[in-house]
């Protein structure tokens, strides 16, 4: 008995013929309380091979030729059927619609943060007693877990460029943040040359691009 | 590759597999194990990372309400000292069972990772 992969949700149905999926299975797409979700009929859940992994990513830049919006869902999304699918994203549609409007005519780009050791995090002075302390403690590393300062440099260039960002400290060098970028289909060209072209200011960390890819780190409401 | 763009170095893409290995093991969710010789740990596990899951959502809602300026400096101070605790006592019967922070963490699924 088949179930339905789930591959993303779609501002619209794509014109032309969705083709086939990871299972090589013929793709389709489900209308469902004015969503469309691209669906795929599989007797076993895709294996996250690297062979299978680049083959769902073929699949969202296909689509993304098609239509304006693609949302990716988390890979190995499996429901039972349309209806389990429909209802599925009945309760979330607010959301979804949101998330759409949010990848609308937008790629990834992703930026890796290299470094022998991460910049210190700012240590403010805090103070009254030791539980209002530790709270304000983790109130700055939380804020700290979301900044890349190793990026000022460059995020002059990069402003009318980005739409959005996600962002991750790792410091676990050489590994120091990972940083998503969400730009305009069709100027990843443009990103990449406004960060070579910073690299001399961006010393002593190193950064590396790759992308465009289809908006994964920005779809969360869709996961 | 343009001139001037530097090539990712073999330790910088180790690293990077490294962490993404990282979090594919914090995607793992934890499980009660039916080994005789591991049942105390796996299920000391599940518990604390309950018991953390919730000391998290409590610190971010307290944070919140912090940022917010809806606690006295009387809250606060108690709040704090409470979350200190048990965060403390949570990393000292982790610490007994071999058990590091990073295993009492939490993959929501849609949610993504708690931290």
């Amino acid at each position: 008995m088949s179930r339905v992969y789930l591959y993303a949700l779609l501002s619209a149905a794509p014109s032309c013929e969705a083709g086939v999926g990871v299972c090589a299975e013929r793709l389709r797409v489900v209308a469902a309380d004015g969503l469309v979700a691209l669906v795929g009929d599989v007797a076993e859940p895709p294996e996250p091979t690297a062979v299978i992994l680049r083959a769902q990513d073929a699949v969202l830049r296909r689509l993304a030729l098609a239509v304006e919006a693609v949302l990716p869902v988390r890979f190995g999304t499996l429901v039972d059927d349309d209806t389990a699918l429909a209802e599925s994203l009945a309760g979330r549609r607010p959301q979804l619609a949101r998330a759409l409007g949010r990848v609308a005519g937008c790629e990834q780009m992703t930026l890796r943060v290299w470094g022998e050791s991460a910049p210190a995090a700012p240590v403010a002075e805090l103070d009254g007693g030791p539980g209002t302390r530790y709270l304000a403690g983790r109130r700055q590393a939380q804020a700290w877990a979301r900044r890349v300062p190793e990026l000022d440099p460059v995020r002059g260039q990069l402003e009318a460029l980005v739409r959005e960002e996600r962002a991750e400290r790792h410091d676990r060098p050489p590994l120091l943040a990972t940083v998503q970028h969400l730009i305009r289909r069709g100027t990843g060209a443009r990103y990449i040359e406004a960060i070579d072209a910073a690299r001399a200011a961006l010393r002593p960390w190193r950064v590396s691009v790759t992308g465009p890819w289809p908006a994964y780190a920005f779809a969360e409401d869709a996961a | 590759m343009s001139r001037g763009r530097p090539p990712i170095e073999v330790r910088e893409l180790e690293s990077l597999r490294a962490e993404l290995e990282r979090q594919a093991g914090l995607a793992d969710t934890p499980r009660w194990n039916a080994n005789p010789e591991d049942v105390q740990r796996s299920v000391a596990r599940l518990v604390l990372t309950l018991v953390e899951f919730v000391r998290q959502l409590l610190e971010r809602q307290a944070i919140r309400r912090l940022e917010g300026g809806t606690l006295t400096p009387d809250e606060t101070e108690a709040v704090g000292v409470a979350l200190m605790r048990l965060e403390a006592t949570v990393r000292d019967i982790a610490g007994r069972f071999g058990l590091e922070p990073d295993d009492l963490n939490l993959e929501l699924g849609p949610l993504g990772r708690l931290l």
